[in-house]
């Protein structure tokens, strides 16, 4: 699904969170979307996912406009926030049977994802117990795996890497998020390892200030870069520096 | 009270302070953070004032009108009682529910320390303002009275004395009575008032002469009314026995150290074990299958894994909670939600939607109140009119709860900073989930205006009016509150949103509307109650339903059309 934002503009009291964004994104990307803290990444996926009402500018999905009345659209989209949002009263299994069922995603072929991703995730063996009783690292495995069985075009994703997940999981993240973008599906995540974002990632979306500073593949990141192994620390050195 | 070392404290603001003015962008920033900080706490102080005068001005005319200032001295009771109950509840919430706990529980302090520390931010944000509404409703009083001097400082020091008790019977209620329904309690007065004010002339004038001809007594029932009480010697000829309250109202004064001591007690910061819990296997209740808090279970009940994968391979967990069998309202409502509606009824009642036993327990209540009402009536008819007063205001709270009930849908979750509502994360729109609430409530009609008309009749007959005007009252009452639930679920999406919180054109345009419509529904509705002409009543019965479904469409469109943020910040 091809995302596009035409100068969205977002606006808390007198903080430019988000100033005249235009971005376009085609799909089977996995987008890394940079920024100091408070430089407008969280807000930006916000909008995406219609939490955020733009002040100004629209947001089209396959140039549909979005509005939060528009489920066809919205069905396509998943957001994981930093924190999932489930039932925590509720097995693992339920919960994923809940989400699934809200996303139109529980037909045939459900039970072999979820049974995949579950055992992927080192789930498995706690797959009926209430979410109240797991660690942090295994509550967001539980949202990431409804997010990969409901398997939607795009993904939105806020800081998943700062989630308590162990290696296990980060890199059983990684492959299926490599996997779906091969399928087309858009991958879009704010992080602030830059080591991770530098090898995860294909494409980097530079934000500051609420602005876009740059918004390119690594590839011709890295060629245009003078210390090629830290392109990412250079472009968020020189950010430092020139103070814009 | 500071928290840690005020010389290292001084230190870092001096240092802070260097830093920022040697930097003319921080410099700036710090400015427009200070200016505000500012701006937040003048309009707190500015809102509190205005509702302290409020307080005084309704207080004044109820003395204008009815000519005794008893009755002033029973609406000041009555707020006493209100705050109470409201300070009952949020006392708790602020000690142990603060934002601030955890970060507290890191630092080197004592538990009391805590405590004192999330205290004092209760009486300096909530209960300091409480006095002025204190002070303004004894200050009506004296104004309408030409008190003395002396008078003047006897109520200023009884607002005091009243602040006082106030705060007492708060952290009695909040220590030893924890489990009393507060919010309900005053979530009731909020609803009655709002409705007496809206409808002053046909109803409130009434309950203003009711209370008028009850004042003396509410005054000497109610430990919150004896503080006022103690006002009556200020008055020309007062008796000297209202100054006997002073010893009650000394030892609920003198509880106030005991219960804080008890609400310290309960503060810990000790890790929690709970016991290992049992598998939620799909198609049992998990509640049956729960330890309670606190219970030990020797062997907690764990499948195997290749028996999880089955499950998950069978699909079995993808099948769907069978509530539909709790009774045949839920039966049909389950057979009139369409596929999506059950998912979304799966969603806002995950723990499945119950409709037959809270109904019979209203009932029940309802029969136990009136049975006991008439009962006590054969003694004493003051008794029988709590009594049925009582248990039909607890019942009504409790139906209106069942036919309002929004499940978990709007549960707030905070989320890096902001507050959303659960929904609000998922493909979830507006009228969709109105659609299966709005389901989940007609299917309880028929047993909430048995309900309301069954009261309205008892009411007919203890006022002796014809029961036929009952029934249509009471039928008229149970479709309104119907009809208001367009509203609430309107209430319900707006909270956790930014949808009144920002200046600017559309926000005040929405809010103006949101408010003249709310106004504009009670108004109707109490005009088709008490409008003799019964064509004229139900043509304005019309009009609130139509208005309550306006103002449900209208905020939808808003949010539909992303006209504001879905998301609101975590207060600070």
């Amino acid at each position: 699904m091809k995302i596009e934002l035409r100068g969205v503009l977002k606006s808390y009291r007198s903080l430019r969170a988000l100033d005249h964004v235009s971005l376009q994104i085609e799909p089977g990307q996995i987008i890394s979307l940079l920024g100091p803290n408070g430089a407008g990444k969280t807000t930006l996926i916000r909008c995406l996912a219609g939490i955020a009402a733009p002040d100004k500018g629209g947001i089209y999905f396959d140039e549909n406009e979005f509005r939060r009345d528009r489920l066809d659209l919205r069905k396509r989209i998943y957001l994981m926030p930093d924190f999932p949002f489930l039932f925590w009263e509720h097995s693992i299994v339920r919960n994923i049977a809940i989400i699934l069922r809200l996303y139109d995603a529980d037909g045939d072929g459900a039970e072999k994802r979820v049974l995949e991703l579950l055992r992927d995730f080192d789930l498995l063996p706690l797959a009926l117990r209430p979410v109240h009783s797991l660690s942090r690292g295994q509550i967001y495995k539980t949202g990431l795996v409804a997010m990969l069985a409901a398997d939607r075009e795009v993904w939105l994703l806020d800081e998943p890497f700062a989630s308590g997940m162990d290696p296990q999981g980060i890199d059983a993240f990684k492959r299926h998020a490599r996997d779906a973008a091969g399928r087309g599906r858009t991958i879009l995540y704010s992080t602030q390892i830059l080591d991770v974002a530098e090898r995860f990632s294909g494409r980097v979306c530079l934000i500051h200030k609420g602005e876009i500073r740059a918004f390119d593949t690594m590839d011709n990141l890295r060629s245009r870069a003078r210390d090629k192994d830290n392109v990412l620390q250079e472009m968020f050195r020189q950010l430092r520096e020139t103070g814009q | 009270m500071k928290l840690h070392s005020p010389k290292f404290e001084k230190a870092l603001r001096h240092e802070v302070k260097r830093v920022v003015r040697s930097s003319p962008a921080l410099k700036k920033e710090y400015r427009r953070a200070k200016k505000a900080g500012r701006r937040r706490t003048k309009a707190d102080w500015i809102i509190w004032l205005i509702l302290s005068f409020v307080v005084g001005w309704i207080i004044w005319v109820f003395v204008k009108i009815t000519g005794h200032p008893v009755t002033g001295l029973a609406a000041i009771n009555l707020m006493t009682l209100f705050l109470a109950a409201n300070y009952a509840r949020n006392l708790p919430l602020i000690i142990y529910h603060a934002t601030d706990l955890p970060a507290l529980s890191l630092l080197p302090l004592s538990e009391s320390e805590v405590f004192r520390w999330e205290l004092q931010k209760f009486f300096r944000r909530i209960a300091v303002f409480s006095l002025f509404a204190m002070i303004s409703g004894y200050g009506a009083l004296g104004i309408y009275l030409h008190i003395s001097f002396m008078q003047w400082v006897g109520a200023a020091a009884l607002a005091i004395l009243s602040w006082a008790t106030l705060l007492a019977l708060a952290a009695l209620c909040a220590a030893r009575l924890p489990k009393l329904p507060y919010p309900i309690f005053t979530a009731g007065i909020y609803l009655f008032g709002f409705g007496v004010l809206m409808t002053w002339k046909a109803f409130g004038i009434a309950v203003l002469h009711f209370i008028d001809g009850i004042a003396p007594v509410l005054n000497l029932l109610l430990p919150t009314g004896w503080c006022p009480s103690l006002f009556q010697l200020f008055l020309p000829g007062g008796e000297w026995w209202p100054a006997l309250l002073i010893v009650p109202i000394a030892l609920i004064i003198w509880t106030l150290k005991s219960s804080l001591e008890l609400l310290r007690s309960r503060l810990t910061y000790k890790e929690h074990i709970l016991p290992e819990i049992p598998d939620q296997i799909p198609g049992t209740d998990p509640n049956a299958s729960a330890p309670k808090d606190g219970a030990t279970q020797s062997s907690p009940a764990h499948l195997e894994t290749a028996a999880i994968e089955e499950i998950v391979h069978t699909r079995r967990f993808l099948v769907r909670e069978p509530w539909d069998k709790r009774g045949w309202f839920e039966k049909k409502l389950w057979q009139w939600l369409n596929p999506r509606e059950k998912t979304l009824a799966e969603f806002a009642f995950p723990r499945g939607f119950s409709i037959t036993k809270p109904w019979k327990t209203v009932l029940r209540n309802f029969s136990v109140t009136v049975l006991a009402g008439f009962v006590a009536g054969l003694a004493n008819l003051t008794l029988e009119f709590w009594i049925l007063g009582v248990g039909f205001v607890l019942t009504f709270l409790h139906a209106l709860a069942l036919i309002w009930g929004n499940g978990s849908a709007f549960r707030a979750l905070l989320s890096s900073g902001v507050r959303m509502h659960i929904y609000a994360v998922y493909p979830i729109t507006y009228r969709e989930l109105s659609r299966m609430l709005f389901k989940a409530s007609v299917i309880q009609l028929p047993m909430f205006i048995a309900y309301t008309v069954a009261c309205a009749v008892l009411v007919s007959y203890l006022a002796g009016t014809p029961i036929g005007w009952g029934i249509i009252i009471g039928f008229k009452v149970g479709l309104l509150i119907f009809a208001a639930r367009f509203i609430t679920t309107t209430l319900a999406f707006s909270g956790s949103t930014n949808d009144s919180t920002q200046f600017r054109l559309r926000t005040i345009a929405l809010v103006l509307l949101f408010i003249g419509l709310a106004c504009a529904f009670v108004a109707l509705g109490g005009g088709s109650l008490f409008v003799p002409n019964p064509i004229i009543a139900w043509l304005l019965f019309l009009a609130a339903v139509f208005d309550a479904y306006a103002l449900f469409r209208i905020y939808g469109w808003f949010h539909s059309m992303n006209k504001f943020d879905l998301m609101n910040f975590a207060q600070r």
